[in-house]
């Protein structure tokens, strides 16, 4: 899977990825301490959506993995290798479960 | 009797200077340039955001020196009555204009002008006359000033001649920012610090004292470093950086200043590192530091081992930079009115940038500076 863009964000920032789920091609890495995410391209409505992530550290990423911070020019680190997953894949929701109304 | 000023130089460097790097987190270089400027009498010009300590530096410095500070922000509308204060109205009634001078910049010993590049006409020439020379002049009135040395601020650099004039007088430049984020628990407790005046700001130094090192300045000896020091502007003024005769002559002060803090009463190449900090525009940053760490770094063991601590460069060149310089020669080069001397100069500066990428620190954006290169060198038909 290619990608041009990823961000990296803390573990705690979960519920503001989730609201991302639906966005078609965008994977998912767990590491230890941080997620990240990538796809394969960014509009403006996805942009806006990866800002309100806190903790979020965007990246532009080059054709062989290296990472461009936002406003940076010179790469500093690389992709982690994976596995990487849908996010639609990873982030598996639960419906509350059914109870009578009034209980 | 022995002369007391070689003591004083070295307590400018050990007790005023120190004393404000433990206050302040981040901003060595940015002290080491005030002390020197200090030391050297001249100004200096601090280019960043606000909210970066600037004008808490100048009013700790001048604790320190138990000097009296004038710090102002300058509007577009500033008036020469709120810089130099208004004119006495008694005296006025006897027909005389003289300015009540209380409390306002011909009384200071250090003056932070905030905001500096919007200094309207009104107060130009007056400015230019302060910064110049020391004098204060107002209509017939003459004044001779106390003053130490001026520091200007602005979060832009200047666009227009007028400003370009008043930017001229500062003969020294640097970057004042946000501290790196893993420093930013440093300081909020030294801020916190700060706040409380738990750090030891009482003066060590008299301003009479300041003015004495200002004197033995002028008895450092140059003749060691006049050859390699013409060597460097030429080298400069090659790669298409302005240096005026005016300016040339006036660094040698600071370069004397620089020997005089480290306890030399003669400057040698390791002085030069001053002429790092001599940019108009960002884009002359690296650039200039690769012609002047050549000439510094070929000084002789034994200079370097007395050398000011700002000409040793323990860090590698910010790769940000030079990517940033990189970018720009290579949209010059896409000008197809680009004229042959230009061409040949950007040519220089790629080579002196390339020589520089060198040093980065990191495998990986050392790396990636040397393809940027070696695709411009492509542009110039060289093959890297």
């Amino acid at each position: 899977m290619s990608g041009t863009w990823a961000l990296a964000a803390p573990r705690e920032s979960l519920p503001a990825i989730a609201r991302l789920r639906q966005v078609p091609g965008l994977a998912v890495c767990e590491e230890s301490q941080r997620l990240w995410l990538r796809g394969p391209e960014l509009d403006d409505a996805l942009a806006a959506a990866l800002k309100l992530i806190p903790g979020g550290c965007q990246f532009a990423v080059l054709q062989d993995g290296q990472l461009i911070a936002a406003g940076k020019l010179v790469p500093s680190g690389h992709l982690p290798a994976g596995p990487w997953q849908l996010l639609a894949d990873w982030l598996t929701l639960e419906l509350p479960p059914l109870q009578p109304p009034g209980v | 009797m022995t002369d007391p000023r070689p003591h004083l130089a070295r307590r400018l460097a050990t007790d005023v200077l120190a004393s404000l790097k433990n206050a302040f987190v981040g901003k060595d270089e940015i002290i080491d340039l005030m002390g020197v400027c200090l030391a050297g009498g001249e100004n200096l010009f601090l280019l960043g955001p606000p909210g970066t300590a600037k004008s808490a530096l100048v009013q700790q410095l001048a604790r320190r020196i138990d000097g009296r500070v004038f710090d102002y922000l300058l509007t577009r509308f500033t008036e020469p009555n709120e810089l130099f204060g208004p004119f006495d109205i008694r005296k006025l009634r006897e027909g005389e204009l003289i300015t009540n001078t209380e409390g306002m910049l011909p009384e200071a010993a250090v003056v932070f002008l905030d905001e500096l590049l919007n200094a309207n006409s009104a107060i130009l020439n007056s400015l230019l006359m302060v910064l110049n020379e020391r004098v204060f002049r107002r209509g017939r009135e003459t004044r001779s000033l106390q003053l130490l040395m001026v520091v200007g601020a602005s979060n832009r650099l200047p666009e227009d001649d007028a400003l370009a004039a008043l930017f001229d007088r500062f003969l020294l430049r640097v970057r004042c920012d946000n501290v790196p984020e893993d420093r930013l628990g440093e300081v909020l407790t030294a801020g916190w610090k700060l706040d409380r005046g738990l750090t030891g700001e009482h003066a060590t130094l008299s301003v009479e004292e300041i003015a004495a090192v200002q004197q033995l300045v002028f008895e450092v000896d140059l003749s060691p470093i006049q050859r390699p020091y013409v060597e460097l502007v030429h080298k400069l003024r090659q790669a298409g950086i302005p240096v005026s005769d005016r300016r040339a002559v006036k660094l040698q002060r600071l370069m004397a200043a620089s020997a005089a803090l480290c306890g030399r009463t003669a400057a040698d190449t390791t002085d030069l590192w001053i002429l790092r900090y001599i940019w108009d525009v960002e884009e002359q940053r690296e650039v200039i530091a690769a012609i002047v760490n050549q000439a510094v770094e070929a000084s002789p063991p034994e200079a370097q081992a007395t050398s000011h601590p700002r000409a040793k460069q323990s860090s590698g060149p910010d790769p940000e930079e030079l990517a940033r310089d990189l970018v720009r020669i290579g949209q010059r080069l896409a000008d197809p009115a680009l004229a042959a001397a230009e061409r040949a100069v950007l040519r220089d500066q790629l080579g002196l940038l390339a020589g520089r990428c060198q040093w980065v620190v990191s495998r990986q954006q050392r790396d990636f500076l040397d393809q940027q290169v070696a695709t411009l060198w492509t542009q110039f038909g060289v093959r890297p």
